[in-house]
């Protein structure tokens, strides 16, 4: 599990702090998002789980170990694996297997055991079939989750993802998607800053941030029902809740639940 | 007036090996005032060819003439750069001045106009993108957040009043509202002063809901070139070469698959909600 307690952080230089006094768990198993506007503080709370910023007020812990604490944080890194925006920036060898194996390889994992972590991690991926392929002929999506691979060969429980899907075409995007997916599915706890939201029908728990604070968390289901939240967060809907919305003030008796075109049209359909 | 694109033909060369043409035999007019969004996925050519319209690049065989202009002759290239502004992939890495003003300020000064015409310039500039003169003319770029950054780029470019803008991914990695306030301004630009918008975008929705023309390069080739409408009703041919399509084109897919008679043409809500109100009317 991992707990903020009243958290506050300040940027040095910077006129206000970037997180105010924000408290959240997080459950083992569980799919969350953070979405906000640019500049909200979701990158800075994801920062904080693994130890990379520490609060200037309040605290994180994970299973219980704080990050304050430094003899924590080798520990903390081999439970929280953390994936960025740039996919060139986090790859650093030049052939995939090598590059998946390169985490494990630094910390003494042995050789025959480092096969088979960086064959798992390949394969829970997708990407088996390119274990020999030169890292730079990759394209953006498949790069993403060959540093995913790397993270999975540490087994790691919490899996963070820092608007990791924000440089790649859409393709990319659900490509990273479904394995993320997937990983939940298997049991991983995932916790998502992103800016699309549609990436977040599916998951758990939305939480919105705006100016350094958490102004809403709920089930994706919850969170679109307040529209009016989300604008102020300058934040919208995805496209399928705003026509949605609109149905609904027409008189279409459609649920909460209707989040992409599958699900409203699902509703929709047999009204018409 | 308007860009006129024949045969163009590239190739990039590696070690002095030609490789597979990056662009192959483009013939196509953009018009004077018409917003012509470019889609297709990573790798196509998109960015490639926006580099044509300006002379960054040249093909090896056709030609690229913007209102007469041939972009590969050097002794026009002054004139073509002035007529096509172009605004990369994230402009604000390109920001380098002390201050907001002498960033916009760069371009127009760079033209030799007098003192008091790029303070007018740059003024017009600023304002046509939000970024108030009065506040941040004396700023450092560097202290504005992601979204005025990305602005203050673009109103770099236009302040050199280019009749053609064209944009790489102008809307990549800002949150909804700082998409908005971009598409916004591009409206704003083509109603107001004619300028005729070329925008390379991965959103549909989007390119559904603003451009005029869409063009669908697919291993440099013009795939589909045509309207939204016409260019998202082949879903079935985009998906199948990698690409999404609208939301509103996802319902109606959705919709038609559960027996409803939906034209696969409509691609915006706007045009969603109208067809809604014709069957309710019907009913």
């Amino acid at each position: 599990m991992i707990r903020f307690d009243n958290i506050t952080y300040q940027y040095e230089n910077a006129l206000s702090p970037a997180l105010a006094d924000v408290s959240l768990e997080i459950q083992d198993g569980e799919f969350i998002a953070i979405v906000g506007h640019n500049g909200s503080g979701k990158s800075t709370l994801a920062k904080h789980i693994n130890g990379l910023l520490l609060p200037s007020k309040g605290s994180v812990t994970v299973n219980g170990m704080d990050t304050k604490v430094e003899d924590n944080l080798l520990k903390i890194r081999q439970i929280v694996g953390m994936a960025f925006q740039n996919p060139d920036n986090q790859l650093v060898t030049t052939i995939v297997e090598e590059d998946v194996a390169f985490g494990p390889e630094n910390l003494g994992v042995t050789p025959s055991e480092i096969r088979q972590r960086v064959d798992e991690a390949l394969h829970a991926v997708g990407m088996t079939d390119y274990a020999e392929f030169a890292v730079h002929h990759l394209s953006g999506g498949q790069k993403q989750r060959i540093a995913i691979a790397g993270i999975l060969a540490l087994k790691p429980q919490v899996l963070v993802l820092d608007e990791a899907s924000a440089m790649l075409d859409p393709s990319g995007r659900a490509e990273l998607l479904s394995t993320v997916k997937q990983l939940h599915d298997q049991g991983m706890t995932v916790l998502m800053v992103t800016q699309y939201m549609d990436e977040t029908v599916d998951c758990d728990r939305i939480v919105v941030m705006k100016g350094g604070k958490i102004v809403l968390t709920g089930t994706p289901s919850e969170v679109f029902q307040h529209t009016d939240i989300l604008l102020q967060s300058n934040l919208v809907p995805p496209e399928a809740v705003a026509v949605r919305d609109s149905l609904k003030a027409m008189g279409y008796p459609l649920s909460d639940r209707a989040l992409n075109a599958e699900q409203l049209s699902e509703e929709l359909c047999p009204l018409l | 007036m308007s860009i006129i694109v024949s045969h163009l033909t590239f190739a990039y060369t590696q070690g002095g090996k030609r490789l597979e043409p990056t662009l192959k035999d483009l013939t196509f007019t953009i018009e004077e005032g018409s917003f012509l969004g470019i889609i297709g996925h990573t790798g196509c050519g998109k960015s490639t060819f926006a580099k044509h319209l300006n002379g960054l690049l040249f093909g090896e065989k056709g030609a690229v003439t913007v209102d007469g202009h041939d972009v590969s002759q050097k002794s026009e290239r002054k004139k073509v750069r002035e007529l096509v502004g172009m605004v990369f992939q994230y402009p604000e890495y390109q920001l380098f001045a002390e201050t907001v003003f002498d960033d916009v300020a760069f371009g127009p000064r760079n033209m030799k106009l007098e003192p008091e015409e790029v303070k007018t310039r740059v003024t017009e500039a600023m304002q046509l993108v939000g970024l108030d003169p009065e506040r941040f003319s004396s700023r450092s770029p560097f202290d504005l957040s992601g979204g005025e950054r990305r602005r203050a780029a673009i109103a770099g470019v236009l302040a050199m009043r280019p009749k053609y803008l064209v944009l790489d991914e102008p809307m990549a990695g800002l949150d909804p509202i700082g998409r908005r306030e971009i598409l916004t301004l591009l409206e704003k630009l083509r109603s107001e002063s004619g300028c005729t918008i070329i925008m390379i975008s991965h959103s549909m929705d989007d390119i559904a809901n603003h451009a005029t023309k869409v063009l669908v390069l697919e291993q440099g080739s013009a795939f589909l070139l045509d309207t939204p409408q016409e260019v998202f009703s082949h879903a079935d041919e985009l998906q199948q070469i990698g690409l999404s399509v609208p939301s509103i084109t996802k319902l109606c897919i959705e919709m038609n698959r559960r027996g409803i008679d939906i034209p696969r043409t409509i691609c915006t809500e706007q045009a969603f909600m109208d067809w809604i109100r014709e069957v309710k009317r019907n009913a």
